[in-house]
């Protein structure tokens, strides 16, 4: 771009200074560039004239339509989401503490595992030993329920797998 | 209800007033479809691409604090969702292709656009929409919707430098044509 677009640009703008103007000025005493000057300013009118195409009839009533019914069955999928794995972590509660609080039952478990195990030739004592541990229990019990609970705020939080699902059921 | 401001209608449909929404929807559904229109040059995708920002407006309200105008808010959504719709149908997107640093070059249709012009506002108008997506979508919204420079870069996600630079370029692409099939400015 020469200096006089450059002058001429800032002067569509709103931008140019006073010795900009002058230095514009200077450039309009040659006819050429009085030329480019008044085909810019006789653009400018033409933009300035131009008008917006008009959006279809009714659209607001279609478009509001489709928000009141996105929003009621979209407000459906993380609740089913949250139940399903509310639901994971409470069993697995359920099944580890069935298991703990009663040590005859913990033992008869413990023993129908050492049979499995023995039954695929493995060694059951260090299996057994291992099982038997509060603190693996603990430890096992823990991981279940944070490795559930980020499962949850990962999948309600994906973007794309609940379009994906809202998708597939229709919505 | 048209005498509200955009922030009172927003504050309204946060509060659950969900059905105000549509006075924004007829506040700005001209001017966003005008642009959808002139970026995806048909009234179906438009009218589509225009759906999908306002769902998209109204379920992002919460994120929007006004620290925009809410119009350029919408306008940056409604840009987005028009080239989601672009680039899923694998459309050739010039803008992409176009950096700021290449000339694009108009000469190759204005003959032929030129010669089905009723007048020198149908002919500009017309090659508007064979400008570069970017160039063409500045002019739009710098002259007929009355944006500034700033509010526009914030639209297409550019440095105000750049935003200017696009603007110049169109500006002065559209001057040259003018000139070159005589659309000669009046004579004082």
């Amino acid at each position: 771009m020469n200096k006089f677009d450059e002058l001429t640009n800032k002067y569509f703008d709103n931008d140019i200074s006073q010795n900009e103007l002058t230095e514009l000025n200077e450039f309009l005493k040659d006819p050429n560039n009085e030329l480019l000057f008044k085909a810019t300013q006789n653009l400018e009118s033409i933009l300035r004239q131009g008008k917006n195409i008009n959006a279809p009839e009714m659209i607001e009533e279609k478009f509001m339509n489709k928000i009141l019914h996105h929003k009621t069955r979209t407000e459906v999928f993380p609740i089913f989401i949250a139940s399903i794995f509310i639901l994971s972590i409470v069993s697995v509660f359920v099944f580890v503490f069935s298991f703990t609080d009663f040590n005859t039952r913990q033992i008869e478990f413990s023993i129908k595992i050492e049979q499995f195990i023995r039954s695929m030739n493995i060694s059951p004592i260090s299996f057994s030993l291992f099982v038997k541990n509060k603190i693996v229990t603990i430890i096992g019990l823990s991981s279940s329920f944070f490795l559930l609970l980020s499962f949850l705020l990962s999948v309600v939080s994906h973007k794309a797998f609940k379009e994906k699902i809202n998708k597939y059921s229709g919505i | 209800m048209n005498h509200l401001t955009d922030q009172e209608i927003i504050n309204s449909v946060k509060r659950g007033n969900a059905a105000d929404f549509s006075l924004l929807i007829d506040r700005y559904k001209d001017k966003a479809f005008s642009m959808l229109r002139r970026m995806l040059k048909n009234s179906l995708d438009a009218e589509e691409a225009l759906q999908d920002a306002f769902l998209k407006a109204f379920y992002g309200l919460n994120n929007f604090h006004g620290d925009s105008q809410f119009s350029t808010w919408l306008y940056k959504i409604t840009y987005n969702c028009a080239l989601s719709m672009i680039a899923s149908k694998k459309r050739k997107i010039e803008m992409e292709m176009t950096s700021i640093d290449e000339h694009f070059e108009l000469g190759n249709f204005d003959n032929e656009i030129y010669s089905t012009s009723e007048s020198a506002n149908d002919f500009i108008y017309k090659m508007i929409d064979k400008l570069p997506i970017r160039n063409a979508i500045v002019l739009i919204l710098f002259y007929i919707d009355g944006l500034s420079l700033n509010e526009i870069s914030s639209v297409l996600d550019s440095s105000l430098v750049n935003t200017k630079v696009l603007l110049h370029r169109s500006r002065i692409a559209l001057r040259n044509l003018l000139l070159r099939h005589n659309y000669l400015p009046e004579k004082r």
